[in-house]
């Protein structure tokens, strides 16, 4: 791979429900070790950008390419883009470890079983390595001792962490978060933005839908503002923070020092 | 008193010998039952109209019609068929001569039908967040069926698919009407021998019971063990 290829480049992105355009033609790009945060009003749509990221919402036109590999795609008889293959996307989604806003580990299986079920039966690692790497990843969210737990007994804040190891342990190009602390008690937030801000030292590949400004603006590569569906205004984060060129930022960072 | 108790007890190995029946085809029809309403579940849910009506249809009128009904239709009506078919033949017909073949087929789509209805509720009611993690991952849609939508559904409705197995092995005793001499219909044939009304009928009803006690006993360590993942 070209070490000047960006990690992940998001080409003219719409996306319309019914006939609400959510996404006007969003483009951006992530190369390695950049951590991206979007940033925007609700129903601006941020989520809706990283969920066509990796296709868990089809978009209608643009493009997602992936380590310079762009998922390959067709127009259906509904005018939204779908794969052309199947097992091609399946691959990218590999390589694209998403964090949800509300955790979505599976109930039924234990913290371990969550970790290494993508490893053993997407990447076909071995049970013995995939739960060797997988305790190492326990350790750093700091969780060792909780592997044969099931979500139900953790709390928020530990099931984010497991869901942020499970993300991991397919060893992502690229790590999406979707708002990785709103479902999150406020005693609970601080946890999972330590682990967040560990993965962002180690120079991770991150894109992360967020409304925790401190956390965007202190580990940051690039903020983009979006707004509308389309992008507003990006920069490094003391350039779009500070310096607000036009009074929708200025409303939107208002509104949060406010609240 | 004396001779009532005794007469009950005296029917007891008669009906202890044709239990296994009842339970052959308690657990053979609630085998083929799951693993038919399973897909009649999936079919129902498939959105493609060429599998979901079909399904929904069949489900309907198994559920909307009684038991014995079905099960008078299928063993005089399509046993007749049949036998006036190309089927009478073929080297099934000795087996499908039986009134157990018939009533095996009407308990296995009834229970299909049941078990359907019970998993489709079960499969929409898990949370699509679930679901998505496993496509984020890069799962197949087959591998998100089998290892997640499937495991969290048979957990969701297992309380409900163990009761309809009781209400299953409980209704056999109608297959006593198509010549089958499971415990209702041993229970008949004792009735006639002897000329006792009540005692072969007491006796019936008190070792199905014990093998309801017995099924649910079983049933309970296999219920926690595969919902252990709940809270509490």
């Amino acid at each position: 791979m070209d070490t000047n290829q960006p990690a992940l480049s998001v080409r003219d992105i719409h996306k319309q429900f019914g006939n609400t355009e959510v996404l006007r033609g969003v483009s951006f790009e992530a190369h390695s070790g950049d951590v991206v945060s979007i940033i925007g009003s609700s129903g601006s749509g941020k989520s809706t950008l990283l969920r066509c990221i990796n296709f868990l919402e089809s978009p209608n036109s643009g493009e997602i390419v992936v380590g310079g590999e762009a998922i390959r795609t067709r127009k259906d008889k509904t005018g939204s883009l779908v794969p052309v293959d199947k097992a091609q996307l399946r691959q990218m989604r590999a390589r694209l470890g998403m964090v949800f806003q509300n955790f979505n580990l599976w109930d039924h299986r234990t913290v371990m079983d969550n970790i290494i079920e993508g490893p053993v039966h997407i990447l076909k690692q071995s049970k013995k390595q995939a739960k060797e790497q997988a305790r190492a990843l326990l350790d750093k969210v700091g969780l060792f001792d909780k592997e044969d737990h099931y979500p139900s007994q953790l709390s928020g804040g530990q099931q984010q962490r497991v869901a942020i190891a499970r993300a991991l342990a397919m060893n992502p190009t690229v790590m999406l978060f979707d708002e990785p602390t709103s479902a999150l008690d406020p005693e609970l937030v601080s946890e999972v933005i330590t682990v967040i801000r560990q993965l962002a030292e180690e120079k991770r590949t991150m894109i992360m839908v967020t409304h925790e400004m401190a956390l965007a603006r202190e580990i940051s590569s690039k903020l983009i503002f979006l707004d509308q569906g389309l992008i507003h205004t990006q920069g490094s984060p003391a350039e779009v923070m500070d310096n607000p060129d036009s009074d929708r930022l200025r409303q939107f960072l208002g509104m949060l020092n406010a609240a | 008193m004396n001779d009532f108790v005794t007469n009950i007890v005296n029917c007891l190995p008669d009906l202890l010998a044709a239990a296994p029946l009842t339970l052959l085809l308690t657990l053979v029809a609630g085998v083929i039952g799951l693993v038919v309403g399973t897909f009649l579940a999936l079919a129902r849910l498939s959105g493609q109209p060429l599998l979901s009506l079909p399904a929904a249809a069949f489900m309907f009128v198994v559920r909307g019609t009684p038991l014995l009904v079905q099960l008078y239709l299928i063993y005089y009506g399509l046993g007749q068929y049949l036998g006036h078919s190309w089927v009478r033949q073929s080297f099934l017909w000795p087996y499908m001569r039986e009134g157990l073949t018939f009533a095996l087929f009407a308990y296995s789509m009834n229970q299909a039908a049941y078990n359907a209805e019970v998993l489709r509720g079960a499969l929409q009611s898990i949370s699509k967040g679930q679901i998505e993690a496993a496509q984020a991952i890069g799962m197949s849609g087959f591998q998100t069926l089998w290892r997640v939508r499937l495991p969290l559904a048979f957990g969701n409705c297992l309380p409900v698919l163990t009761s309809d197995i009781i209400i299953l092995l409980k209704s056999t005793a109608l297959a006593s009407t198509v010549t089958i001499l499971e415990l209702m219909g041993t229970a008949r044939v004792i009735q006639r021998q002897s000329l006792q009304v009540y005692e072969p009928l007491i006796a019936c009803g008190l070792v199905y019971f014990v093998v309801v006690v017995l099924l649910t006993a079983l049933m309970r360590p296999l219920e926690n063990r595969l919902t252990r993942y709940r809270k509490g």
